[in-house]
Parts: structure tokens; C-alpha cells; sequence
């Protein structure tokens, strides 16, 4: 990957656009620590933090959640308690399992999760896996990078989760997110980054573009 | 649903009855009487006050690895390297046997000390090779075992070779106050009981009751996801090894100083490949644990009896425990026989339509700037 040179400011929400395998998951997930750039920088709030691994960032404010649910992300198996005291920024030695069990059923009501505490995460549909990804996400987000956080899912599921987004982004949370589908990248993001071959092409804003247009461009056609 | 969990709760009793039919079948093939060799087992493991306290001894480091097993499993790792690591903690015991010497209860305290913390090394390599290697752990084990033999080969033969050279391979044996205390005439030590039991309430607790046992079982299940939901896997992985392999180096401890007096060529005798097939025959389930491990000493120790009493080779103790790791493999899984019903999917939930907000685009927050960064900006 080359050329790449975003900045996303606080409350805004940039969706990346391109074909799959242009470019944009390996900026998220470089972003997230995940992946680490061989030249260049990656700054977060001014601060160079280009080398911090994924602890390090979650730490600091920075939400990575992929594409797939149930495996790269959530652990088959696993009860919805069990991964609410998993996500706990700050974990006792003994866990106090009926406090967790309480909070748990809190949440997933306030996150409108189908399920029960007890109920493993592989036993939810995909859009109340979702949910749960969010119900997860404790802390104040600086930057939310997302990956298809709307694939597979119904349309009220769909719309549920950019509430959601939304509520964050009145937070001041940056939210950049991958989609496939155009018309949601259009729709939803306030400035689209146009991935083509590896490289970022242009930043075109959402308003002043449309889906067709969109398409030409991440076809690499200028 | 308390159906299905009694039938999980039993399934470990399945392989065990079918290799029991399985080998019972065998011997009637081969003209001789399963009854009469049963007997003859039994006879062997518990005739006398002594043999049954050698089942209890030769269970007891047995029990040890399979509960250092657990945690290892638990997160998903194959520790292969546990014969080395029990050799490891034999090889410690003895260099403070051979070298040091203190009043009885401090001597043995750190002679187990240092067999633990051996143990716990030997696993930390084979731990490290995988995090920072990227070599599997299943072969970093069998290497490092290979070289936890050649070592104590070298240790008995070279530098810890009894003066007056010996008529068996093996150090010369350890002073008395070096040795667990041990129950009458027989090899078994009740210290060596205790600390087994209190390793194992450790161990259940850690797995039921801590933030560390719920980080294994995430990283068992899903490694990946796990460490995106914060689960530092490398450390806990680790983690998990050494303290597994303590436990088995305690249990290497406990061979020198009770089952032997002094260390010996095949000092473990596979006790630590034996766990595994304790582990797996119990489906990983901490209280079959205990009960799989007796059944392997009492088909072990029997199984000399049975030769001399039959014209049955002993080798037929090692055909039962290998059937039953065979038919574990086959039917040790009823969800993959198809006998649980697959869990029904819940339903969708519904939601109130969206309303988009107003917002105003705020202050800088995060900036990404690889390559090429001339980048105007970056915050004030």
C-alpha cells in the first residue's frame, strides 16, 4: 500500500470505499495495531503512535471490530457473561459471577440482544452478535474502525447498529468503517475515501457524490 | 436440558466400557478368559497392603501432570513436552538431593521448589519458541524431551555417577532425609497425597472461579477473538505452561524422592504421555480427571501380575489404555455423533425506525498519515 494519507477528525465518520482487497482493511487494521506500517505514521490525537500494538490502542480508545462475528470477534462457545467479564477494561483476579450475571442482563436489555446471559454467543443470529459486539464496547471511543458492520444483517438490524454509530459520533468518537455496499457508504459517511490498488485515490465528500459516480471510481476510472 | 447435561456429564464412561467390550472380545479371539485376566489384574493392583499403596504412588505424579494438563488444554495447547518437564523437575530434585544438605522439612521444601521451578522453565521454552518462534508447541515438546532424556543420560553417567561406579544406570541413592517420608514398606508418601490435592483445588479454582481460568477457556476456544477482546494471549499462554509445568515437575519430584530414591535412566517412564491420554479419556473434564488416572495405575500395576499369573504378556494393560484413547477419539464427542440436538437459533429482535442526528463536524481526533506524510494539520 501506498499514498495513503487520511485524517479523520473527532465525530466525523469516513466510510472507505473500494474494491475487496484494494487496501482499506489493511488501513484498519493498522490503525488498530493490528498490522504495522513499514514507512510512515499513524497518529492518534497528535501523538505518534505508529508501532503500538492492539492492547496498547484499545487501551487508549481505539475499537477495531471485524467483519466476521463469530471469529474474529466473539468466541463461539463463550456465554454473553462470560465475554462481558472477558471485556472489562480492568479485570479482578476472582471473578464475581453473579455481579457480572446482573450487569450482563442489563446491558443486553439496554442493547436490545436477543438472548440470556447464559446463552453462548454461537447461539445468537448474526445482527444480535452484532449487538453484542456493541454492548461490549465499554469505554469512551476515540476512533471506532469497523469492518461491514452492516453485512448479513436485516435492514432494522442494519439501521439499529448506525443509531448506534451515530450516538457515538455525538460522543465525538471518529467512526471508519468498510462497506461493499455504496449506497450505505454514500448514505452514511460524511467524507468517502476511495481505495484502488493498494493506493488511496481521493477523498471525495458523501454529498457531493453519488453512488454511480462512486462506483466509477473505485473501478479506477477517474 | 439436565438430560443432555447428565449425558455429558457421563460421556467420558463410554469409551471406557467400549474398550473394556473391545479388549474383552479380543481376548476371548485369542482363546483366554477376560474374567480370569481381570482377576488377575485385580489381584495384582490391590492383593496385598503394598501393591495397593504402589497403585496410590504411582497415581499420585500421574495426577499431577493431568492437572497441569488441564490448564494447557484449557488454552488450547498441546504440551507435549510434559515428559520433559517431569524429567526436568527429577532432574532438579536431585541436583539439591546430591548437593545440599539442610534439616529434613527445609531440604525436601527445596528440593520441590526447584523441581517446580524446572519444570516450569522447561515449559516456558517450549512456551516461547511458540509466541516468539512460531514453532508448535507439539514439536518444540518432543525436542525438548528428547533432550530432558539425553541430559539426565549424560547427568548419570558423567558428573552425578555413583564413586563406586554401580551395577544399574542411575545416581547413587539420595540420604534418607533427602526422601519424602513414606507409608510403611511401600512407595507411597502421604505428603506427596496432600500436595497433589492441594494443587488440584488450585487448579479447579483458578478454572471456575478466576479471570485467568476465563481467559484460557477464551483462548482455547477462539484465539483470535479473545485477543481482540482483550486477552493478552501471548502472556497467558505462557502463563498456563509453566504453571503446568510445575505441577509436573512437582511430579517429577515426587518419582525421585518416593517411587525411586535416587535418579534413574527412565525416570518418568512416559508418565506425562500417560497424562494426556487421562486428559483426553476424560474429555478434559477436571473431575474424571482423578478417576481416569487411578484406572491407568491399576491397569498398569496389574498388568505385571496379570503375566505371571497368565500366560498373558503385560503388554495387554498398554493395548486397554490405547483402545481407549482410540474409541475416545472415535465417539468422545456426542455433539459430533449427532446425539445432542443442535441448538435452535433465537429470533430477531425489533427495533424502533432511526433518526439521524444533527452534528457538528468537531476538533481533530485521530489522524492517519503513512507514507509520503507531508500532511498539513495534525493537531494543535
Amino acid at each position: 500500500m501506498e499514498g495513503v494519507n487520511l485524517t479523520v477528525r473527532s465525530g466525523e465518520i469516513v466510510g472507505l470505499a473500494g474494491l475487496e482487497g484494494s487496501g482499506q482493511r489493511l488501513l484498519l487494521e493498522a490503525s488498530a495495531g493490528l498490522q504495522q506500517p513499514s514507512e510512515g505514521r499513524i497518529l492518534l490525537g497528535g501523538k505518534d503512535i505508529s508501532g503500538w500494538g492492539y492492547h496498547r490502542l484499545q487501551n487508549a480508545g481505539v475499537a477495531y471490530m471485524a467483519a466476521g462475528r463469530l471469529e474474529e470477534g466473539l468466541v463461539a462457545g463463550l456465554t454473553l457473561t462470560e465475554h462481558m467479564v472477558l471485556a472489562q477494561p480492568e479485570q479482578t483476579f476472582f471473578v464475581n459471577w453473579e455481579e457480572m450475571q446482573l450487569k450482563t442482563a442489563r446491558r443486553i436489555d439496554h442493547y436490545q440482544v436477543v438472548g440470556r446471559p447464559n446463552s453462548t454467543a454461537d447461539e445468537l443470529s448474526g445482527g444480535n452478535q452484532q449487538r453484542l459486539l456493541f454492548a461490549l464496547l465499554n469505554r469512551q471511543l476515540r476512533l471506532l474502525l469497523l469492518e461491514h458492520p452492516t453485512r448479513g444483517l436485516d435492514i432494522r438490524s442494519a439501521n439499529w447498529i448506525w443509531e448506534q454509530l451515530y450516538e457515538r459520533r455525538k460522543e465525538g468518537t471518529a467512526v471508519v468503517f468498510i462497506s461493499a455496499d455504496l449506497d450505505e457508504v454514500v448514505e452514511r459517511s460524511d467524507r468517502i475515501a476511495v481505495f484502488f490498488g493498494g493506493r488511496l485515490l481521493q477523498i471525495v465528500s458523501a454529498e457531493e457524490t453519488t453512488v454511480e459516480e462512486l462506483g466509477h471510481l473505485i473501478g479506477g476510472e477517474l | 436440558m439436565s438430560e443432555r447435561r447428565l449425558l455429558n456429564w457421563l460421556w467420558p464412561a463410554v469409551p471406557v466400557v467400549g474398550a473394556l467390550l473391545f479388549t474383552a472380545v479380543l481376548l476371548i479371539l485369542f482363546g483366554a478368559s477376560p474374567i480370569v485376566a481381570a482377576q488377575a489384574m485385580i489381584q495384582g493392583a490391590f492383593g496385598t497392603q503394598s501393591s495397593t499403596l504402589n497403585v496410590f504412588a504411582f497415581w499420585l505424579p500421574l495426577l499431577l501432570s493431568s492437572i497441569g494438563l488441564l490448564l494447557t488444554f484449557r488454552a488450547g495447547l498441546w504440551n507435549i513436552g510434559i515428559e520433559g518437564q517431569i524429567i526436568l523437575g527429577a532432574i532438579g530434585a536431585s541436583w539439591i538431593a546430591l548437593t545440599v544438605e539442610l534439616p529434613a522439612p527445609l531440604q525436601i521444601a527445596l528440593q520441590i521448589i526447584v523441581a517446580m521451578a524446572a519444570g516450569a522453565v522447561w515449559a516456558a521454552l517450549s512456551a516461547y519458541l511458540k509466541t516468539r518462534g512460531g514453532v508448535h508447541e507439539i514439536f518444540s515438546g518432543l525436542a525438548l524431551n528428547n533432550l530432558a532424556i539425553i541430559l539426565t543420560n549424560y547427568l548419570i553417567s558423567g558428573p552425578w555417577q555413583p564413586p563406586e561406579g554401580g551395577s544399574f544406570r542411575g545416581t547413587q541413592p539420595f540420604e534418607p532425609f533427602a526422601l519424602l517420608p513414606r507409608f510403611a514398606e511401600s512407595r507411597f508418601s502421604p505428603p506427596s497425597l496432600l500436595m497433589a490435592v492441594v494443587a488440584a483445588a488450585l487448579v479447579f479454582v483458578l478454572l471456575r472461579g478466576t479471570s485467568w481460568g476465563l481467559k484460557l477457556k477464551a483462548l482455547g476456544k477462539n484465539a483470535y477473538s479473545a485477543f481482540l477482546l482483550g486477552v493478552a494471549s501471548e502472556r497467558e499462554m505462557v502463563r498456563a505452561m509453566m504453571l503446568c509445568g510445575a505441577l509436573a515437575g512437582l511430579g517429577g519430584a515426587v518419582r525421585v524422592l518416593s517411587w525411586f530414591d535416587s535418579l534413574r535412566q527412565s525416570i518418568s517412564g512416559g508418565i506425562g504421555f500417560l497424562a494426556l491420554l487421562v486428559v483426553m479419556l476424560a474429555a478434559y473434564r477436571f473431575f474424571w480427571v482423578p478417576l481416569i488416572a487411578l484406572f491407568f495405575s491399576i491397569v498398569l500395576s496389574g498388568s505385571i501380575t496379570l503375566q505371571l499369573r497368565t500366560q498373558l504378556h503385560s503388554s495387554l494393560g498398554g493395548i486397554l489404555t490405547g483402545v481407549m484413547v482410540l474409541f475416545v477419539l472415535l465417539f468422545g464427542d456426542p455433539e459430533k455423533l449427532g446425539l445432542r440436538a443442535r441448538k435452535g437459533r433465537t429470533e430477531e429482535v425489533e427495533v424502533e425506525e432511526e433518526d439521524e442526528d444533527e452534528y457538528q463536524p468537531p476538533e481533530e481526533a485521530a489522524t492517519i498519515e503513512p507514507v509520503g506524510g507531508n500532511v498539513p494539520g495534525g493537531p494543535g
